[in-house]
């Protein structure tokens, strides 16, 4: 098969004739330009739309669903009446129905202040990897492109297809992914990757899925596949309190990175914040977390030292 | 530390090494000076006008180049001078540093009305005493009023030419005081000595034609004069000297009297006397000027043979070196230029333009980074003042541990240095007809302008036009929208256009008209220069005036340019985009009603303008539609401006850049397209897209702004950019940001400059400036006192788009 055609794993039967790769679509929420904290250099962060998991902290929400959706900023709503109703005042605080997105949808293109906006777009890879592509001068030998999301892996023909685009303009490519999907997946993806970061949330099943939606047997195995292989792997580990911030939680998995024998030994933490509850207001959600919003440095450190004492290099941050 | 030369010549980064960047402080005697410079108020100085105007007395009738040296002379030798406590090197222009000096051959007239409000002003304040009013008033003025500079200007200029000014669609500048912008030859200056100097005129006039002969005396009196001045500070030396019990000042003193002796007749011969004589040639060309932006030129390069030649011998150390650059540093510091209340909200906050190029490329095109090139940031990141206006030249081939550490003291946060390219800057200096050699061995003046040192006078800031007023009248069909008078050319009003093309057409036509204007009043002005402000020491330091006997002011330079702005370019373009879209395209309002809602500043129709600012595409995201615009009027503009002669027989050059004239230029503009309400400030810096409307991040405003041919700005370009302090963190934070500066090399675009300082700290400063007296922010191609710069200013600077 020729390498500009898609040999795409076929999910969905009845896909029709094999495209250009650069044809492939996808649903991509954000194309974020100098992104310094995914990987190497600087880079350009894709956005995948859609993930498997439902975390609780997760600080993008517009991420989740797969579908493009409607939003709105109350603080944009410059309350200005062309409609009769003031949107920010009727923008429901549950779940947008679909009525609301009847009623709210064609409003989007008149609204003056870019308040009630459609989060995610169907994109070609064409497209996003041009996009990518502008800031070149910029990604000198470190730098590229990093896939992310939601989760990259759950719309895999057009990850792959991005990559292998990418791949062909010499871009260095990472991806950042939950791990929760079939192992032949990344088969696809790895032979077009530089990098992957992994992020490694909780040992413990049960209290894994109570707080994400799904077991990590899944993820786990897929980290020992991924170390099994010598591939370069990330490990990040989101830094939760109530879920993974204590002592016994952290051991576990630092265990678990210092006994794979080929993985780096070296874990980001990445620590809670809350900068992401405005967004579930404006996507009509409530917001899963409560309590604390930051961490104190000190409390960090203290955390690091957790990891330190397996023998890991710890970085906050990324 | 003991470091070897010849390990420094390999590795010039140990003059500056990553090891000692965090503990980068000043020395303690250098902060006692830097102290005094920053808490000294601001005086008003009245001996250079009052010698000035005996002087004038003495010489009337004689040929004005005399006058002028003899001017100079008379000063040196009446002048109050001074060692301080602490300096080691010596010369000052005023008594107490930071002085604001009146000279009355400018101007008197806007000194005159503006001498009761001077403690006051909101801009730049002098303090002034009812003596000096009295004695200004009374001694000054009256001898000066009809003959300075300030009247001449206004007596020749065309009623045409002043309409236009008035109606603000451009500023003719240098029009009250000397023009200054030049990089004198400082190292023939130090080659030859004042001796050698006086040989040169010698032998250029024994074979000269009758009509260079003032030229020629002038300029030996100009020399007697900088002989006098030199030689009255090795005698203060001496008697200090005399009474001075302390040793090791003993010895300072000593060493004070033994260059001053020597230099006052000969070349320097080590590293310590250079310096000496750089400042010397400073001083000097501020007494006879009085102007802004005399600058160093490439520092690093001509300094480089003093300094290897001590450290080799064993006359000083590393140290010791690094601690005499830094006494020099502090005196850039001392002068700062007195300007009208109107000159001080375009130049805020005191530029002098002291500036310092380093970096860059030797003139067999490889990188000229040295011992000194480290050794100059280090004196930045120890001294944290706002002069001299360091800036680096980077190439495609600049070392990454130059870059590092220069990214780590534009992470400190004073706005320096400032980053140039020579990738688009050389092979648009060539375009310009300098020869090859010449442009790569371009350095900065002033804030941002490009010149060939010692051999170019640039007049680098003779006018900016103001696009975006330009555009203002277009819409309206040439007529000002305030008054209804027609003040442009008459053409179609918006409510008439037929088609976006239209409006362009017309634009065209408008700034046409007004660039035809600008140039006639600059070419008047520049006449005027050379009639009334000659200036034969000057003239000593910029080849080509001796061996043609022809004073820098009438053309004797090598090359001869004049610089003019165009502002800006942001505002002209997502105006142009609004248009386009909101009339033309979409059809969200007609013609009129568009020009209904900029006559009435959007009053009821805000829709309409949440609109233009949020659904129209704006310069600075990497949007072709937009940027397409922002590159054809940039291109366009320096087009028609590159046409144009200079009447000192070269061409103009166009520019982008403001200072801080976007402020009062956005004073001047009604409301616009992109959504800006009447009068508020126009985008910043000269290229930056408006403040807030750059979403996609540094690397998308790059995108944007090096879309527009700009090699063709050969007069300079500015760009601001600001971060916060917390992109900094993080191991990888400084090598990120070189990835940034080396794809701004990679993307042609001639200037960065960075502000690292968080909103938060700026707010704070307003509250309690008297806690952030030392907070430096960068302006506009020159760092400020933020405490020192009005209102209005800090409000723009706080509202920049920060990245994280």
């Amino acid at each position: 098969m020729k390498d500009d055609t898609v040999i795409g794993v076929p999910t969905c039967p009845g896909l029709g004739a094999p495209a250009r790769l650069e044809d492939v679509e996808g649903v991509v929420f954000n194309v974020q330009r100098f992104s310094v904290h995914d990987g190497p250099g600087i880079r350009t962060n894709v956005f995948f739309k859609g993930c498997p998991l439902r975390c609780a902290w997760c600080c993008n929400p517009e991420s989740q669903r797969f579908q493009p959706e409607l939003a709105l900023s109350a603080q944009q709503c410059i309350r200005c009446g062309q409609f009769g109703d003031v949107c920010a005042d009727d923008w429901p605080h549950a779940v947008v129905t679909k009525t609301n997105k009847d009623k709210f949808g064609p409003r989007s293109d008149a609204c003056p202040g870019g308040a009630l906006r459609w989060l995610g777009e169907r994109r070609t890879a064409g497209d996003v990897v041009s996009e990518v592509l502008r800031d070149q001068p910029f990604y000198g030998s470190g730098g590229g492109m990093t896939l992310t999301g939601g989760e990259p892996t759950a719309q895999p023909i057009f990850a792959e297809a991005l990559l292998r685009v990418a791949k062909r303009a010499g871009l260095s490519t990472a991806m950042e992914t939950c791990g929760h999907t079939r192992w032949q997946v990344f088969e696809r993806l790895l032979p077009h990757l530089d990098l992957v970061l992994f992020d490694l949330k909780h040992m413990d099943g049960a209290v894994h899925r109570h707080w994400t939606g799904v077991d990590n047997d899944l993820i786990l195995a897929n980290l020992r596949r991924l170390a099994g292989l010598k591939f370069p792997v990330s490990v990040r580990v989101p830094l939760i309190p109530g879920f993974n911030a204590d002592s016994e939680s952290l051991t576990a998995i630092a265990r678990l990175v210092a006994e794979l024998p080929d993985l780096e030994k070296h874990i980001s933490l990445l620590p809670y914040h809350a900068f992401g509850k405005a967004k579930y207001a404006s996507l009509g959600l409530p917001y899963p977390m409560d309590g604390e919003e930051t961490m104190s440095p000190e409390r960090l450190r203290e955390f690091a030292q957790i990891l330190e004492t397996q023998q890991l290099e710890v970085s906050i941050g990324s | 530390m003991i470091t070897q030369v010849s390990d420094l010549k390999s590795h010039p980064a140990l003059a500056f090494p990553p090891e000692e960047w965090k503990s980068a402080n000043a020395e303690e005697r250098h902060a006692r000076i830097r102290r005094r410079l920053v808490d000294n108020p601001r005086e008003i100085d009245l001996v250079r006008a009052r010698l000035t105007t005996e002087s004038y007395r003495q010489t009337e009738g004689e040929p004005m180049p005399l006058r002028r040296a003899r001017m100079l002379l008379h000063l040196v030798r009446h002048m109050p001078i001074a060692i301080h406590q602490d300096e080691v090197i010596v010369g000052n222009r005023s008594l107490e540093p930071r002085m604001g000096v009146i000279a009355p051959e400018g101007a008197v007239n806007w000194i005159d009305a503006e001498l009761d409000v001077l403690p006051t002003r909101p801009q730049d304040p002098f303090n002034i005493t009812a003596e000096q009013i009295k004695e200004l008033r009374e001694e000054v003025f009256p001898y000066w009023r009809g003959n300075t500079l300030e009247d001449i200007v206004e007596a020749r200029l065309s009623d045409e030419v002043k309409a236009a000014s008035r109606c603000k669609a451009f500023k003719l500048n240098q029009t009250d005081h000397a023009q200054g912008h030049i990089l004198p030859d400082v190292p023939a200056w130090l080659r030859l000595g004042i001796g050698g100097l006086r040989a040169k005129v010698r032998a250029a006039q024994r074979d000269c034609p009758s009509k260079s002969a003032v030229f020629y005396e002038s300029a030996l009196v100009a020399l007697d004069a900088a002989s006098e001045f030199i030689l009255r500070f090795a005698c203060l030396a001496d008697e200090k000297l005399e009474k001075e019990r302390d040793r090791a000042r003993k010895g300072e003193l000593a060493g004070i009297s033994s260059a001053c002796h020597w230099l006052a007749e000969n070349p320097a011969r080590d590293f310590r006397e250079a310096l000496q004589a750089v400042w010397f040639l400073f001083v000097l060309l501020q007494i006879e000027s009085n102007a802004s932006s005399f600058s160093l030129g490439r520092i690093d390069q001509y300094l480089l043979p003093y300094l290897e030649h001590d450290l080799e011998t064993g006359i000083l150390t590393l140290e010791e070196a690094q601690e005499l650059l830094e006494y020099l540093w502090l005196k850039f510091n001392e002068i700062v230029l007195l300007r009208s209340s109107s000159s001080a909200r375009y130049f805020a906050g005191f530029p002098i333009g002291f500036n310092v190029t380093t970096g860059g490329q030797t003139k067999d095109g490889c990188d000229a980074t040295n011992v000194l090139s480290f050794m100059c940031l280090r004196a930045q990141a120890n001294l944290c003042m706002t002069q001299p206006n360091l800036s680096i030249r980077i190439h495609e081939n600049s070392p990454q541990d130059f870059l590092e550490a220069a990214a780590f003291v534009i992470s400190r946060g004073s706005g320096m240095p400032q980053v140039f390219n020579d990738e688009v800057i050389i092979p648009g200096q060539m375009q310009r007809g300098i020869s090859a050699e010449d442009a790569v061995n371009y350095a900065v003046v002033g804030c941002v302008e490009l010149s060939t040192p010692g051999k170019a006078l640039g007049w680098s800031d003779a006018a900016m036009f103001n696009m975006a007023r330009v555009l203002e009248l277009t819409l309206f069909g040439g007529a000002d929208p305030k008054t209804g008078e027609q003040v442009g050319l008459p053409t179609p009003a918006l409510s008439e256009m037929a088609s976006f093309e239209e409006l362009q057409s017309c634009y065209d036509q408008q700034t046409k008209h007004f660039i035809r204007l600008m140039v006639e009043g600059c070419n008047i002005v520049d006449g005027i220069h050379a009639e009334v402000l000659p200036s034969p020491f000057l003239s000593l330091v910029v080849q080509d005036c001796v061996a043609r006997g022809v004073d820098v002011t009438a053309g004797g330079a090598h090359y001869n340019f004049s610089g003019v702005q165009g502002v800006q370019v942001a505002n002209v373009a997502d105006s142009m985009a609004a248009v386009e879209l909101a009339v033309f395209n979409a059809h969200w309002v007609s013609g009129k009603e568009m020009l209904d809602a900029l006559r009435e500043d959007f009053a009821g129709r805000e829709i309409l303008r949440q609109r233009l600012i949020n659904r129209v595409p704006k310069y600075g995201n990497d949007d072709d539609r937009v940027d397409s615009l922002a590159r054809k009027w940039a291109n366009r503009y320096s087009g028609l401006v590159g046409a144009y002669s200079t009447i000192r027989g070269g061409t103009y050059l166009p520019g982008f850049y403001t200072v801080s004239a976007h402020v009062p230029m956005g004073a001047n503009v009604g409301a616009t397209p992109d959504g800006r309400h009447a009068r508020e400030p126009l985008a910043d810096g000269g290229l930056s897209p408006s403040a807030g409307c750059d979403v996609k991040g540094p690397t998308a405003v790059l995108n944007s702004v090096c879309k527009a041919d700009l090699s063709l700005a050969a007069n300079g370009t500015l760009l601001n950019m600001k971060f916060l302090p917390s992109f900094f963190e993080g191991e990888r934070a400084l090598a990120n940001f070189v990835s940034l500066l080396r794809g701004f090399c990679r993307l042609h675009i001639p200037h960065v400059q960075f502000n690292v300082v968080s909103a938060e700290t700026l707010r704070e400063a307003q509250k309690n400036p008297a806690e952030f007296r030392s907070l430096v922010v960068r302006v506009a191609g020159y760092s400020a006192y933020f405490v020192e710069l009005d209102r209005a200013l800090q409000d723009e600077i706080i509202r920049r788009t920060e990245f994280v």
